[in-house]
């Protein structure tokens, strides 16, 4: 019996552990369909169609700013990409701590 | 030391559901209607348009409240940054395009930046609930700086955890990795070891209560909520721990709550 409430208890532990993770991957599909809804509902703030080719930045401080009507769809994954500062599996090179004396609390000039 | 196992084993399967705030997902099926979450993202655009941000720190509620441990609200964060959109069938108009740090669908111990739209955004979300911090307009402008240069991606570290420890830099999660970029806009640095020694010495995360046996367990469930890089207590960085670190230090100039019927102060 123990045995049997055992393996009924693993079991249910397996299955639950996805549940915590949350689903993670990129499902854009699901995303254009969002979009496009998205342009179905009067605000034209998004369109639905291929993906973003491009999204810039705009400087635009102290004036009026206003969603227009052929604003933005992106599924891509433009910034995704490999090799960065913190990424150092793999590198088989010690790191060397370092001692780092913090500044003073933050504050905006 | 059967009775012990199965004792573990519904522990694990009856305390691992209060962890399920990773939320760090990238437009996973949704169980909201497709066209509420397309309102309400343009209702979120709008009004972040109407207050005049060019950049905006957005969160979204992707967990059932009811799952998510005591003071935590919201289960990702990103950058809303007003931009010039260019489609590929040549079209253009203005909106804003959301920087993610998503965890992987194939590895959860990984993450990737990815760029999507508001609508994508909401797409994951339990309810239509959005925190939003828009940050001083000085502090805008360096953050614009920061995010459109290499910085942004250098400050990534794809070893993900949804506890992740926002003093180190062993693990990352779409919070920690939306602080670090804070504050190497507010002090103009791209050094992480700096950057870390910043948010040790001023930044309170928010403390996450987790008993020993729920430690293990967690780890031993998924290496995603490993707690590894954090010492006796677990802490780590939320929406809500960032809304107070900014507020507390003049760095935002509102912060708030927008549902499709109302605006909340925080």
């Amino acid at each position: 019996m123990t045995i049997r409430f055992t393996s009924l208890a693993i079991i249910f532990s397996l299955a639950a552990s996805p549940s915590f993770a949350g689903p993670s991957g990129q499902h854009s599909a699901q995303s254009v369909e969002h979009s496009a809804q998205a342009a179905s509902h009067g605000s034209a703030a998004l369109v639905s169609g291929a993906a973003t080719v491009t999204a810039v930045p705009i400087m635009l401080f102290g004036t009026s700013m206003a969603i227009s009507g052929a604003a933005l769809k992106e599924v891509g994954e433009s910034t995704a990409g490999i090799g960065n500062d913190l990424y150092l599996e793999g590198t088989g090179q010690a790191i060397t701590p370092r001692i780092v004396t913090p500044n003073g609390a933050p504050a905006l000039d | 030391m059967k009775r012990l196992l199965l004792i573990m084993c519904i522990a694990l399967a009856g305390t691992l559901p209060s962890l399920a705030w990773a939320g760090s997902s990238e437009a996973g099926k949704s169980l909201l209607p497709a066209a509420d979450v397309a309102a309400f993202s343009n209702r979120v655009q709008q009004d972040l348009a109407a207050r005049g941000a060019n950049v905006a720190i957005v969160a979204r509620m992707g967990r059932d409240p009811s799952v998510l441990p005591p003071g935590v609200q919201y289960t990702h964060v990103s950058f809303w940054v007003y931009s010039q959109i260019t489609r590929a069938d040549g079209s253009t108009g203005r909106g804003y395009q959301v920087y993610n740090l998503y965890q992987k669908d194939d590895d959860q111990t990984r993450s990737h930046l990815v760029q999507d739209s508001p609508a994508d955004f909401f797409a994951g979300a339990h309810r239509l609930d959005a925190g939003i911090i828009i940050p001083d307009i000085r502090l805008q402008k360096k953050l614009l700086k920061v995010i459109a240069s290499p910085t942004y991606r250098a400050l990534h570290n794809p070893r993900y955890s949804v506890l992740a420890n926002p003093n180190t830099s062993q693990f990352q999660n779409c919070t920690e990795h939306t602080l670090d970029v804070v504050m190497a806009s507010v002090y103009n640095t791209r050094d992480v070891p700096q950057i870390k020694a910043n948010i040790a010495a001023h930044f309170q995360p928010q403390p996450i209560k987790l008993g020993g046996a729920k430690r293990v367990l967690a780890s031993i469930a998924s290496q995603a909520l490993t707690t590894n890089d954090h010492g006796a207590k677990v802490a780590t960085a939320t929406f809500g721990s960032i809304a107070r670190f900014m507020r507390s230090n003049k760095l935002a100039s509102e912060i708030y709550r927008i549902t499709p019927d109302k605006v909340t102060r925080f």
